[in-house]
């Protein structure tokens, strides 16, 4: 898979909620590249050597005229150093990189994302090309926390949310929504994606087995890993595979079936 | 105009810049990024008899201009290594070094047979003399010179391609280390490998690392890089390679001055995988502007 090194203008950088910001890059080759649930990984401190290394970032949206954006929580050094780039300066971003979600027939899907997680549940909805009826779940802590409603809604997507503390929709976990969907349509969708912490994914995988049996169940996950280089050179990045061998989030990922990891 | 290129024994390279092993790969990935022919070498990944799963996560934390590793040495082993990752190197221009680990002499011994056999592609063995020697009780081979100077002649037996140690600088001294490694007839030694050290996570008051200790490298380690290359190149007549911390151009012109022959550049390439070319353009513009003619020329 092709991908660039390039020293990007910032077009916008908008701070969304405390600690959630929108950045949007005027970077051609990497828009032109990119497939939903690929990510990039971005320099945070211009030429200095702290923090050392790139941080991750999923690739958010991409948009005519050759622009990409990101979604990202600040919860450390290196997103902290990010959030205080403006517009107009240069970010040096590597992407597209990983695997990318497989792209499914409208009808049949179900996108569930968690916390920051929807990121590129956004890209992946666009590139489904949705119809009404396509279903999205969308899980967060709190109100505080809730975006990118408004993007599936435009969607048309018909987009379900539960926060943990019931300050917007449903009180309680996404699994809830989830549960409730498989039990109410009996004409099920048979394809689903998430994204978001490893433990809700966990739980995700274990309710559709569950319900649907092993068989039927068709989860594409997406996982996170601590990463060095995000090209496959330092082997940093591991998450271990059910039959026991690691497989690298960066190269072999960040999309993985559910049923190859060891939802340990 | 400056001549970049240098000699390591039979070996010649078109300029000092190698890609440090476990840093690039197998090589091929890169091949987007920057233009391997460009390179004076790439070392890569260390190989195995057997594969190795590598150590389970994490395997990396970031620290002050530094990075700390505990990969484990995971590679596809000396198999595939030959059958798949080699072949995909052919069509390029820059010398292959192959870096090597074992458990015992012997196993080093073996690998080296394996890859003189493919002494078409690869024009160099680098020998990782830092692995722990399970046969001896965990200590690192190389804190022990009666060990390494067994390998390097057993290594020398077997074949013709020059033969690089490269070596760990959690000793003492490295004097009688590098002296022993010329004596039994190494063609160059690479200083340094990793420095040991440590990080703990202090709200789960545990060590980050499963196995305690990694293997610290980037940046904040130059200084320390630069003091082994300036010992080990005031010890011995053989070649230096320098490794450690390499960033800029200006660290490389350091590690000349130093003693070094060549450079290797590592954890640069992750945060800049331009890194390596980038530095090969600042050494020749710096040269041209000082009126050095030869890299060996910078040295003090
Ligand atoms: C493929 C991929 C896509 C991602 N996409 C997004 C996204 O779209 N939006 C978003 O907000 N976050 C995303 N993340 C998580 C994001 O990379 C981390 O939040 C970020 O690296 C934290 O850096 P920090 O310096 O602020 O935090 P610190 O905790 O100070 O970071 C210390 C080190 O740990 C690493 N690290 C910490 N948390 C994570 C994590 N969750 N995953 C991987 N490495 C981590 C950092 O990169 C850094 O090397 C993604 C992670 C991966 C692997
Ligand atoms: C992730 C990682 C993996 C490494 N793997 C190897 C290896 O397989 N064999 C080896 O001899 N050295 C290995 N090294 C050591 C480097 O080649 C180099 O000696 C060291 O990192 C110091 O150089 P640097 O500061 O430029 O990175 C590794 C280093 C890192 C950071
Ligand atoms: S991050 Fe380096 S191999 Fe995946």
């Amino acid at each position: 898979m092709e991908h660039f090194d390039v020293n990007a203008l910032i077009s916008s950088h908008i701070q969304l909620s405390q600690d959630i910001f929108l950045l949007q890059i005027h970077a051609p080759y990497i828009a032109f590249a990119a497939k939903p649930g690929q990510f990039c990984m971005i320099k945070v401190s211009g030429d200095a050597n702290d923090p050392l290394l790139r941080r991750p970032l999923s690739i958010h949206r991409v948009h005519d005229g050759g622009f990409v954006s990101f979604l990202y929580k600040v919860i450390g050094k290196g997103t902290k150093c990010l959030s205080e780039y403006k517009a107009g300066e240069k970010l040096n971003v590597l992407g597209p990189l990983g695997n990318h979600f497989a792209i499914r027939p409208a009808e049949k899907v179900i996108i569930i994302g968690g916390g920051i997680g929807v990121a590129p549940l956004v890209f992946l909805a666009e590139r489904i090309a949705f119809k009404h009826g396509t279903t999205v779940l969308l899980g967060f802590r709190n109100r505080e926390d809730v975006c990118c409603v408004e993007d599936f809604e435009k969607l048309a997507a018909r987009t379900l949310i539960a926060t943990e503390d019931g300050s917007l929709g449903h009180k309680g976990l996404i699994t809830d929504l989830l549960r409730e969907e498989i039990m109410h349509n009996p004409d099920l969708p048979k394809y689903f994606y998430t994204c978001g912490p490893f433990g809700m994914q966990k739980a995700i995988n274990n309710l559709i087995i569950e319900e649907l049996g092993e068989k039927k169940a068709h989860l594409e996950v997406s996982l996170e890993a601590r990463m060095a280089c995000g090209i496959g050179v330092c082997m940093s990045c591991v998450t271990q595979a059910r039959d026991g061998d690691y497989l690298h989030v960066c190269k072999d990922g960040p999309v993985f079936n559910a049923k190859k990891i060891l939802w340990k | 105009m400056p001549d970049l290129s240098i000699k390591i024994s039979s070996l010649y390279l078109k300029n000092p810049v190698i890609l440090a092993s476990g840093t690039c790969g197998y090589g091929i990935e890169l091949k987007d990024l920057i233009d391997l022919n460009s390179l004076g070498g790439l070392c890569l990944k260390g190989i195995s008899l057997k594969p190795r799963p590598g150590n389970p996560p994490p395997r990396i934390h970031e620290t002050a201009s530094g990075l700390l590793n505990s990969i484990g040495l995971e590679n596809v082993g000396i198999d595939r290594f030959i059958s798949e990752k080699l072949p995909l190197l052919k069509d390029y221009d820059t010398c292959i070094i192959a870096n090597i680990l074992g458990d015992s002499a012997q196993q080093y011994i073996e690998l080296a047979q394996r890859l003189d056999a493919h002494h078409d592609q690869i024009k160099a063995i680098e020998l990782n003399l830092s692995c722990p020697n399970v046969k001896c009780g965990g200590i690192a081979f190389g804190t022990d010179p009666k060990l390494i100077s067994q390998i390097i002649t057993g290594v020398k037996k077997v074949t013709n391609l020059p033969v690089i140690a490269k070596l760990s600088p959690n000793v003492q001294d490295i004097v009688p280390i590098a002296t022993a490694c010329e004596e039994s007839g190494a063609d160059a030694i690479s200083l340094i490998n990793t420095l040991l050290g440590t990080a703990i996570d202090i709200f789960r008051k545990k060590p980050v690392f499963n196995n305690i200790f990694a293997g610290l490298s980037g940046p904040a380690i130059k200084p320390v890089a630069l003091r082994f290359v300036w010992q080990a190149s005031h010890a011995v007549k053989i070649p230096i390679i320098g490794i450690g911390g390499i960033s800029k151009w200006e660290d490389a012109i350091e590690f000349f001055m130093a003693g070094a022959t060549a450079i290797q550049i590592g954890t640069a390439n992750f945060f800049n995988p331009s890194a390596s070319v980038q530095i090969i353009q600042g050494i020749k513009g710096f040269m041209r502007k000082m009126g050095y003619k030869k890299i060996e020329d910078m040295r003090i």
